[in-house]
């Protein structure tokens, strides 16, 4: 009877590189457009129509960033009308990344950030806080626009971030990236390499 | 669908959510809409050759049925806060541990909790995530069937079916794939349905009237419900119905409602966690005693207490309570789908009773496992406000007890049953008679076997043969083999498959121990593999302990084995035999067809064979043992093999066309494993009086469970000498 050997391959990652991965949360009232930024950034398409949120959407980013450091993103949808605060809680702990967006129409939407952003505060309570950019969505509808460039900056502190129609798909994913790797400096080399400040964002 | 974007239904739609908000005094909430659409699509227009008598619905019709339907059904838009929505999420986690732990342990794990996925389906009756043609149908089905909690059901039967995706799901895309779970085809639905309608069915009432009171029509809505019940921590069942299961009805009297229903499938046994003075003075007659206490010593279970959240720390314990149980239970009582364990103990020691729970459930994932809740003192209270017979002051003697407990509840009256596993004991003992004469000459023959066999491998190059080292060849001397997870024999007890007889030339090493692959040439330790739930695992064997080497995935093998062109990517692995390589892939390929390890294909093996006849055979095989063992010392694959009757039996497993191995009935398992390929091949039966023979006459009492799949048997190897190429291939 003949010696025999049987091999085994283990499953199918093993050429796949390492991914660093980092779960980002979208933040903002109903309607502002969030799942709309998830699918553009994610899948690359705009749903014309709306469709609610009801609870969490998952979608999930791989990109590969300069150095060939590859990361990938988990980002949380999260239904802009959400039950009880103690599960949002659930939700927002533990994230890397936190968009919190509103709606440049909307003055309401973007007044109401500061009741989001008060939710991450306090689930972070003690602890440093993630990565937070503030978003403006729904810029082609600028002629009806409601909250103003300069409110947006003046919120943000530092410069001039993405106001961003995710019809415009371009902008979208510049955005993203930039962001993304603003949220890899911000993990590997301490939060303090940005600075202290809350709103950190990128310039397009 | 076009119809809602017409902007006239938009605008109805509108003011139809603003009045019902209006009536019912509440703000508007999410997925209201999704409920709304399926009555508002009434209203279009039929097309084609529907019915002429039907009128499309009036608006108020509409307004109507919907306002009935969220009502009834729909229950979770009336309060702000969403208590009652969270607190069904609650249920439902403990639900699927009930159901089927081992997801609910890897929810846990991945720090995934139901509600991630759940709430849509929970919110708006499935219409979020279905397409409306679809929701309508299940919609019709659910007001047929009139039971509010049924969406619970459907959610755990979506879950559930989906177990094998889930448990293969990459970390980081999991949440995706739950969300993306649901129903979308009339025929998906069907089969859903009818899981549902059977989880229902497995599923103790209490479970349901608690769902009742705390969701569906909550009177309290403030939160201390919530914390009151994430607290309690344990699947619970009233004491009403702990003894309504333990007391058949009496003749002439009516059905209680806390007793369970003729077609009820399951029996509830309960395990009496009391002090045993306690247990001999009062009990209930079904009972059977576990004395986890004294077992366990207080100080093991308080420290668990703190140890409980600490992963990982406590795994050799509960393999210990679970041995503990087996011998209180009997080997089998795992496989039996319809014996439910709820446990009892005294009220003031819930701890006690928790971390039991917690061991069985979430450590050890045992399904159908309750607590009752009141503890025994509740319980033995409803048994004697309704007089049913109380155990008093007799001894507790665990053989045979359990026996009656386990039996089905449609069985003959107690007298003929014992009667009756009178005559079967002594038919069996007569059989073992029967079996050690025929087991001896088996023995003959063995040793005979050897004896050719070992002449044939007299003429294979040593040099062939892989070195013995104490780790995987390719593994560096220096890696500290300590840091190894550890397993323990009777861990692999309930392997779906056994081997100890293979040598493990390349594993991949965990990444901290050595970085790279480095073939050392042909040096490897020999290993013990087994499937269990799904997995393969590889592991080096240190007297009782087990080193784990590799844990892996065996769907991901059976589609690896094609692929023989990926040299040294995870593991090889060296069989001294083709036979043996055969039964490898042949298991894993009957593993992988198996049903999902969440009912490890286990039997309610009965009897088996009396001790005593087991125990002669063991020592007639220990004293051959030596001679054994001595011819096997020259074959140097065989050298190696521990000498316990058990190791024959395992690699007996393997070898199933050699007939002397089934004259060691030391696990049932196999055992009725091999019977069940006797029932296929009868010229297997050449030994008439053989043990297998004996199984079987035994097995015809009850119905057989399919739980180990056609494939494992029709797979089995039957034609010797087949080089493994083909195998791999085939």
């Amino acid at each position: 009877m003949a010696e025999l050997r049987t091999q085994l391959g283990e499953d199918d990652d093993e050429d796949e590189p390492e991914y660093v991965q980092f779960k980002v949360i979208l933040l903002g009232d109903g309607a502002v457009g969030k799942t709309s930024l998830a699918t553009r950034f994610c899948e690359d398409h705009f749903a014309k129509q709306y469709k609610q949120t009801i609870g969490l959407d998952f979608f999930v980013k791989r990109v590969v960033l300069p150095g060939d450091v590859h990361v990938c993103l988990q980002i949380w949808d999260i239904g802009g009308q959400s039950i009880g605060g103690k599960m949002l809680s659930n939700y927002i702990y533990g994230s890397a990344a936190v968009v919190l967006c509103y709606d440049i129409t909307n003055y309401q939407s973007f007044q109401h950030l500061e009741d989001w952003l008060f939710l991450v505060k306090r689930t972070f309570d003690q602890t440093p806080m993630p990565y937070t950019a503030l978003m403006g969505n729904k810029v082609d509808l600028a002629h009806i626009r409601a909250v103003k460039v300069e409110k947006h900056s003046q919120e943000e502190g530092l410069f001039l971030q993405g106001l961003h129609s995710f019809r415009r798909a371009l902008r979208c994913r510049m955005a993203w990236a930039a962001s993304l790797s603003t949220v890899y400096i911000v993990i590997c080399y301490g939060r303090d390499a940005l600075g202290s400040s809350t709103f950190h964002h990128v310039a397009l | 669908m076009e119809y809602f974007r017409q902007a006239n239904v938009r605008d109805k739609m509108e003011a139809m959510l603003t009045c019902w908000c209006q009536t019912q005094n509440t703000k508007y909430k999410q997925g209201l809409n999704e409920v709304l659409a399926p009555f508002l699509n009434l209203q279009v227009p039929l097309s084609g050759e529907t019915d002429e008598g039907r009128t499309p619905a009036k608006d108020d019709e509409v307004f109507d049925l919907f306002a009935a339907f969220v009502q009834h059904y729909a229950p979770f838009f009336f309060c702000e806060e969403f208590v009652p929505l969270q607190c069904a999420f609650i249920f439902f986690r403990r639900l699927l541990l009930y159901h089927c732990p081992q997801l609910q342990n890897f929810f846990a794990e991945k720090g995934v909790t139901p509600d991630m996925f759940c709430m849509p389906w929970f919110l708006t009756l499935f219409a979020s995530k279905t397409p409306m043609r679809l929701t309508v149908q299940l919609w019709d089905r659910l007001l047929e069937r009139g039971e509010q909690h049924f969406f619970m059901f459907l959610a755990l039967a979506v879950v559930i079916k989906a177990e094998q995706t889930i448990l293969q799901a990459e970390r980081s895309a999991l949440p995706e794939i739950l969300t993306s779970l649901g129903v979308f085809s009339v025929k998906e639905m069907e089969s859903l349905w009818s899981f549902a309608e059977e989880l229902v069915m497995q599923t103790p009432a209490t479970f349901m009237s608690r769902v009742r009171r705390i969701v569906l029509h909550p009177e309290e809505k403030e939160l201390p419900q919530l914390e009151r019940l994430e607290k309690e921590g344990v699947f619970f069942i009233f004491p009403e119905e702990v003894v309504g299961h333990c007391y058949p009805p009496r003749p002439g009297e009516a059905l209680k409602p806390w007793q369970p229903p003729p077609s009820c499938t399951w029996r509830l046994l309960l395990l009496d966690l009391r002090p045993a003075a306690e247990f001999e003075a009062m009990r209930l007659p079904a009972a059977v005693h576990f004395d986890a206490a004294a077992r366990f010593p207080q100080s093991s279970w308080s420290g668990r207490k703190a140890a409980l959240f600490t992963k990982g720390s406590s795994a050799p314990e509960s393999s210990e309570v679970l041995d503990a149980l087996k011998e209180t239970l009997g080997e089998n009582w795992l496989g039996d789908d319809q014996a439910h364990i709820c446990l009892v103990g005294r009220s003031e020691e819930s701890w006690l009773l928790r971390a039991m729970y917690t061991v069985l459930t979430s450590e050890l994932s045992l399904r159908h496992i309750s607590v009752a809740s009141g503890g025994f003192e509740a319980v033995l209270k409803f048994a004697q406000k309704y007089s049913y017979d109380i155990v008093q002051q007799e001894r507790w003697s665990p053989v045979g007890a359990f026996d009656s407990v386990l039996r089905p509840r449609a069985g003959p009256s107690a007298a003929s049953l014992a009667a009756e596993s009178a005559a079967v004991a002594a038919a069996a003992a007569e059989g073992a008679a029967k079996k050690l004469s025929s087991g001896l000459s088996l023995l003959a023959n063995l040793s005979a076997k050897r004896e050719e066999g070992k002449t044939e491998k007299a003429t294979t190059p040593a040099a062939a043969i892989p070195k013995l080292i104490d780790r995987p060849g390719n593994w560096s001397p220096e890696a500290d083999m300590s840091q190894l997870p550890k397993l323990f024999q009777k861990d692999l007890q309930s392997a779906f498959w056994h081997y100890n007889d293979c040598i493990a030339l390349i594993v991949r090493p965990p990444n901290a121990m050595c970085p790279e692959l480095t073939n050392r040439g042909l040096q490897g330790c020999k290993s013990v593999l087994a499937i269990q739930h799904g997995q393969l695992l590889c592991a080096k064997v240190l007297g009782e302990e087990l080193s784990l080497l590799a844990k892996f995935d065996v769907r991901m093998l059976v589609r690896g084995l094609s692929s023989l062109a990926r040299p040294m990517t995870a593991k090889v692995l060296y069989f001294s035999g083709a036979e043996k390589v055969k039964s490898f892939v042949f298991a894993l390929q009957a593993a992988r067809k198996a049903r999902p390890p969440a009912k490890p294909p286990q039997k309610p093996g009965p009897l088996g064979v009396p001790a005593f006849a087991q125990e002669v055979v063991a020592q007639r095989l220990s004293s051959e043992g030596p001679m054994l063992q001595e011819q096997a010392a020259e074959q140097p694959k065989d050298g190696a093999l521990p000498d316990s009757p058990k190791a024959h039996e395992q690699q007996a497993d393997g070898q199933a066309e050699r007939p002397q191995d089934g004259a060691v009935p030391d696990s049932p398992k196999a055992n009725e494993q091999q019977a069940d390929e006797q029932a296929e091949q009868p010229q297997d039966g050449a030994v008439p009086d053989s043990p297998k023979a004996n199984e079987q006459q035994e097995q015809g009492e009850r119905p057989k469970d399919e739980a180990v799949p056609d494939s494992s048997k029709a797979d089995q190897p039957k034609v010797p000498g087949k080089d493994a190429e083909d195998i791999l291939d085939g």
